[in-house]
């Protein structure tokens, strides 16, 4: 049997304090500027290797003001530096993804970077002084590679390396051979217009898919189990029920479902989801894997992005089951929109007194300790000025993030 | 492993492949002028070619060549004429 963390953990501790987060904190662009550092100091998924599989291949990741770029250079080795020119600051690549066959070249006036980020040469070079190729190489971004995906961090922050992060699931994502897996249909992003924490509170429980999630709950109904946040991770899982499913979707996949050799039969009727604070999820089936995360435009706008992965070697039963499986996912994302909007918009009315959460969400209330342990002005109930919310926070003992 | 001498004439070898990419291929004027940067350093490119092949980056269906001919850009070193 896999190990991960000690399920004993799993239930909520007696009289805990169902509340959730302060509405003012959901409608404020101040507290929005703290929150971005949080997103800046903190890993975030980029890509997959296989985005980036031959030289010169690239992925770029854009995140509250920030740019990278996911390149594979010469020597096949994965590079990630910051999408911006030595000169002034361009962006290198637009395109979300692509291929530099030769080198870099800013758009803006043509300086030119080798595929490991040295200067190659600047736009009329005679106009400028010697320029040393390292000095004025392109800045690289803070990067690891846990099981296939590269995460990217743009500042240092309080999170260990990602594989000391998420170690207690390394033994059960590495039984999925999950790195060695190929791009399904590309990065699929939306726009929604909500707080991006709404996002993450609707998807930190399981406590809404009986009544939100028909799919979901004739897939694996109550076999689902969702673990707390702690240290940063936290993990959910599904296993099949026995029935055969009455959505059609749900009846074939089930039907069809196929696990790869690698994976122990225990795994093999499961969707399992990792949490990673705080805005990420990687979620694996038998057939899959896929992450997901949002990431805040403004304080009542969010961009979702998601990217779905398969195996090389998959046969006509997993593309369908995949497919299906897809289908279903495709359902409870539309389905999660919504509610991520009525809780959103629950937030802006003076009526609502705030969260009273079941033991079934328990996961929102850890989750919302991660973030009240970096930012302790989450925990002042009355909306505070706006001009003053920065201060009151460090006056509050805000820690370094 | 490949001694530095081997290493700097196969990148010279494919710096030159690059340079002669096919005129009209979406990426090529890129690839060109990237190519051109590596042999200005080198220099087999003078900074006046240098400058056509940055005016033709992002027009792939430009030859810098013909460019170079039709402005009188005087100095075309035997490296691009072979191509």
């Amino acid at each position: 049997m896999i190990m991960t963390k000690d399920a004993n953990k799993n239930s909520p501790p007696k009289n805990w304090d169902r509340s959730g987060l302060p509405g003012w904190s959901y409608h404020s662009p101040a507290l929005l500027e703290m929150e971005i550092e949080i997103f800046k100091t903190h890993w975030q998924i980029a890509c997959h290797i296989s985005d980036v599989p031959n030289v010169g291949d690239f992925k770029t990741f854009d995140l509250c003001g920030e740019r990278a770029i996911i390149l594979r250079d010469s020597s096949l080795e994965i590079k990630a530096f910051h999408n911006i020119c030595r000169h002034r600051g361009s962006r290198l690549v637009t395109k979300d993804q692509g291929t530099c066959k030769n080198a870099l070249i800013c758009p803006f006036h043509g300086w030119v970077y080798n595929l490991d980020g040295t200067l190659r040469g600047a736009a009329k070079p005679d106009t400028f002084p010697a320029l040393d190729k390292d000095e004025f190489a392109l800045r690289t971004v803070e990067y690891e590679v846990w099981n296939g995906f590269v995460f990217v961090r743009f500042k240092q922050g309080p999170q260990p390396s990602v594989k000391e992060l998420l170690s207690c699931y390394e033994e059960e994502a590495t039984s999925y051979n999950i790195s060695n897996q190929v791009p399904t249909d590309g990065f699929w992003t939306e726009m929604s217009p909500v707080n991006w924490k709404s996002i993450r509170d609707v998807d930190n429980e399981g406590y809404h898919v009986a009544m939100a999630h028909p799919g979901l709950q004739d897939l694996y109904g109550s076999n689902y189990r969702d673990e707390p946040y702690e240290n940063g991770v936290s993990r959910s899982e599904g296993q099949f029920t026995k029935s055969k499913g009455r959505h059609w979707a749900v009846r074939n996949y089930k039907k069809f479902s196929k696990k790869q050799k690698s994976l122990p039969e225990s795994m093999a009727k499961t969707w399992v989801y990792y949490g990673i604070f705080p805005n990420s999820v990687i979620a694996m089936t038998p057939e899959t894997s896929l992450f997901y995360q949002e990431f805040p435009v403004s304080f009542d706008e969010s961009i979702i992005r998601s990217a779905t992965y398969r195996y090389p070697n998959e046969d006509r039963q997993q593309k369908v089951a995949r497919y299906l499986a897809s289908r279903i996912d495709r359902e409870t994302v539309v389905e999660d929109q919504q509610l991520t909007i009525w809780s959103n918009e629950s937030m802006a009315s003076d009526s609502f007194d705030g969260f009273y959460l079941s033991d079934a969400e328990y996961g929102v209330r850890t989750y919302h300790d991660h973030l009240r342990s970096l930012l302790p002005v989450y925990n002042v109930k009355e909306a505070p000025k706006e001009n003053e919310i920065k201060h009151l926070n460090a006056s509050l003992g805000m820690k370094n993030i | 492993m490949m001694s530095v001498k081997t290493s700097i004439s196969l990148e010279f070898k494919k710096q030159k492949i690059l340079l002669a990419s096919k005129v009209g291929i979406p990426g090529s004027g890129a690839i060109r002028y990237a190519a051109a940067m590596y042999f200005y350093n080198h220099g087999n490119v003078s900074l006046e070619m240098l400058e056509i092949y940055r005016r033709c980056c992002k027009l792939d269906k430009e030859d810098p060549i013909d460019l170079a001919q039709f402005e009188g850009v005087e100095i075309i070193p035997n490296l691009i004429l072979e191509l």
